[in-house]
């Protein structure tokens, strides 16, 4: 959003500075270009649902093609685990808690799935690994490894587990068959771009919309002919879009606290599925986060700027997380669907207090592929 | 900032390990709990508590309270549900008459009045020395005898069961009043007592019923109560092993007020009972006041723990016994009549419950 609102101002600031229409037209196509897949996706959403990503089962093994690439994730369930935050001190949650991730997250190319559903009252954990390939040949011994090794590490905490078969999200997803009958809605844009387009043959602001109502129209046309099904999500649906916290230096006891309330929130609501993917992070992250500081700061005291100051702390204080307290970079996305609004707005709320702000996204398909 | 576009327009989130330590599963998930068996309440998250005697290594309870808590309302309770549900039989060791109208009322069971207390003539089960030595010890406990008391009033039994007769207790004591003083002190101590016995009835013919208060209302002498209350324990326990040995619980008998039992030391059939009986297809739940009264290592040995709230040093007292956490220790102090600390073997966290007692168990 932030990078729409940059290209917005230069699309302004041209009007303004730049002499040359050519100029001026050439920042507003860069922009519409920039938006297009995220209006295809959201007005493509609207009218046809999710995708329908084919999916199968392999043993136990659940394989789901996204065009060329395919993804083979493995279920683990967490039948009980032998410990909980209230066995432990703060200083021992911490430390427990800590190892745990650090100890799971071992291949920076599978991904980690932390997977929360609660249905009716009932609480079930899962551990979902996934890898993300093109080929065949190596998935399966990759997933087998890294499930032995995981096996090992959850029984060392105390968690007895099991693998399970994939889950199947039905009560969160909704089919009804398309209706067909409002071609015409999708043809009219056309023809009254065609008409604008050919009939006024300029190179004008009204002209390059025409184009660009047609160039995300056509494959809508397109789709509505490979569609005969539309898939839906049911309830409330929350993403992550910002962490705070990790701008913040919490300490052991605040840390316990937040997951104190986490814990007595997700055990008061009834139906939810909270599903956090974690990722190893880049290793020249660390350095472009040291970098970015350092010239913030410089910024800062050349131009005697409090707020790039303050930023720049900001920065500086992720880094020196890393070091002091020897925590890891992770690439994490967190979502969280409930069937009611009370419990959305419960979790939204809890989720906030430990420093994840959570919103609606405009659109889902980026999440669906979390749960296949 | 950092925020990472991925496969198919994915957007990630950077993050540190501690920022995501309230999302494992440590701080998510509650500790499993039984789904079998007999519900008992409800936990602060408002799932089901169940009790499921049959898998518990000891099926032996402990229900702890001061007066007026609610014991006895929910041994009522757990004893109609097991009844109803698990087709167990029930007897009351009842002193004060209590669950009387339950037991004819609810359960339509019966109700023995121990005035006169039943089987000291019936020895089926044990050898006459055994039985003799166990009556003996029991009186011995009751009335504090010295051990030459308790030596002659054996051999008394052991010539009463021996010719089929209690009158010949007496006359055996009477007999030898020349060894000693105390032999006479004996007899003065003993003669009275042995008249309220009833020879006619045998244990096993009351434990036929389904459900059963033994009432010990009309025994208003305290000595009396706890001798009727051991004699018939141990009745109970001689009888329920001659059955043999079986896992699965086929009778709970619940003893009331068995700190008057249990502050009688650790020489006795119940204390016994928590410390070796577990294949006998039988159970004692006791009930009682202060944690104190009871020798500390039944509370190791029992299969599961009520304790329900009371004043602080009665709650400090539990600490000492149980591994109460601050919640649980808040919980015991704060909260309303009708809540419960719940502890089974196998499960080493203590479960804070809101219990559900049937209404009937309120008579």
């Amino acid at each position: 959003m932030d990078k729409i609102i940059v290209l917005l101002l230069i699309f302004y600031f041209s009007l303004l500075v730049l002499n040359e229409k050519i100029l001026q037209i050439i920042v507003f196509i860069v922009l519409l270009v920039y938006l297009y897949p995220k209006i295809y996706l959201y007005i493509k959403e609207r009218l046809y649902g999710l995708p329908n990503y084919y999916s199968e089962k392999i043993g136990k093994i659940q394989k789901t093609t996204y065009g060329k690439q395919i993804k083979y994730s493995l279920y683990i369930r967490i039948k009980d685990s032998h410990h909980n935050i209230l066995d432990y001190s703060p200083i021992q949650f911490y430390g427990h808690s800590k190892l745990f991730i650090d100890g799971i997250i071992i291949d920076p190319n599978v991904r980690y799935y932390l997977i929360y559903l609660k249905d009716n009252s009932r609480l079930s954990a899962y551990i979902k690994i996934s890898y993300i390939t093109r080929k065949i040949d190596d998935s399966f011994s990759k997933l087998k490894t890294i499930y032995e090794y995981l096996v090992h590490h959850l029984e060392s905490f105390g968690i007895v587990n099991e693998i399970s078969d994939p889950i199947v999200y039905k009560y969160l997803i909704k089919e009804k068959s398309l209706d067909k009958k409002y071609l015409f809605l999708l043809i009219i844009p056309i023809l009254f771009s065609f008409y604008i387009f050919f009939v006024k043959l300029t190179v004008s602001y009204v002209n390059i919309i025409a184009l660009y109502i047609s160039l995300i129209d056509l494959p809508l046309i397109r789709d509505y002919f490979k569609n005969n099904e539309k898939t839906m999500f049911k309830g409330e649906i929350l993403e992550l879009y910002k962490n705070e916290v990790i701008q913040t230096v919490p300490t052991v006891n605040e840390i316990y606290r937040r997951s104190r309330w986490i814990y007595n929130i997700l055990n008061s609501l009834k139906d939810f599925l909270i599903i956090l993917e974690i990722r190893s992070a880049s290793e020249e992250i660390p350095q472009i986060i040291e970098s970015k500081s350092y010239r913030k700061y410089e910024l800062a005291t050349a131009l005697d700027k409090l707020s790039i100051l303050s930023s720049a702390e900001k920065m500086y204080t992720i880094s020196q997380r890393r070091l002091n307290k020897r925590e890891n970079f992770y690439n994490i996305r967190l979502i969280v669907f409930t069937k009611t609004k009370y419990e959305k707005d419960n979790i939204k709320k809890v989720l906030f207090s430990i420093g994840f702000k959570m919103k609606k996204p405009l659109y889902l398909t980026p999440i669906f592929t979390m749960l296949k | 900032m950092f925020n990472k576009s991925g496969f198919l327009g994915e957007k990630e989130i950077l993050c540190l390990t501690g920022d995501i330590i309230p999302l494992t599963p440590f701080a998510v998930l509650t500790p499993s709990l039984d789904k079998e068996g007999i519900i008992v309440g409800k936990d602060e998250f408002n799932r089901k508590v169940y009790l499921d005697i049959d898998k518990l290594p000891n099926s032996h309870g402990i229900i702890t309270g001061t007066t007026g808590s609610g014991k006895s309302t929910l041994a009522r309770s757990l004893a109609f549900k097991i009844y109803k549900e698990k087709g167990i039989k029930i007897i009351f060791i009842d002193p004060h008459g209590e669950h009387a109208s339950f037991v004819r009322d609810v359960l339509k069971g019966k109700i023995i009045d121990l005035k006169n207390i039943p089987g000291i003539m019936d020895n089926q089960c044990y050898t006459p020395i055994d039985w003799s030595n166990e009556l003996s010890s029991i009186f011995s406990n009751v009335y504090n005898l010295t051990d030459f008391q308790t030596y002659i009033l054996q051999q008394a039994f052991l010539e009463a069961l021996d010719k089929g007769s209690l009158e010949n207790v007496p006359i055996y004591i009477k007999k030898n009043f020349y060894l000693s003083p105390l032999v006479k002190e004996l007899f003065f101590k003993i003669n009275p007592i042995l008249s309220i016995f009833n020879t006619d009835i045998e244990i096993s013919q009351i434990l036929e019923e389904d459900a059963i208060d033994l009432s010990l209302f009309s025994l208003q002498n305290r000595e009396l109560s706890r001798l009727a209350m051991l004699i018939v324990l141990n009745q109970i326990d001689m009888y329920m092993k001659c059955k043999g040995v079986r896992n699965k619980i086929d009778t709970v008998v619940i003893v009331d007020e068995a700190h008057r039992i249990f502050t009688l030391g650790t020489r006795n059939v119940l204390v016994r009972a928590y410390q070796e009986t577990r294949k006998f297809g039988y159970s004692f739940w006791s009930i009682n006041q202060l944690p104190g009264q009871i020798p500390y290592e039944l509370y190791q040995l029992a299969g599961f723990l009520f304790f329900l709230p009371g004043p602080v040093e009665y709650v400090k007292e539990l600490e000492s016994i149980a591994m109460l956490t601050e919640e649980d220790r808040d919980f015991l102090l704060y909260s309303i009549k009708g809540s419960a600390v719940f502890i089974k073997q196998g499960d080493p966290r203590p479960l804070r419950i809101i219990l559900e007692n049937i209404k009937e168990a309120f008579k």
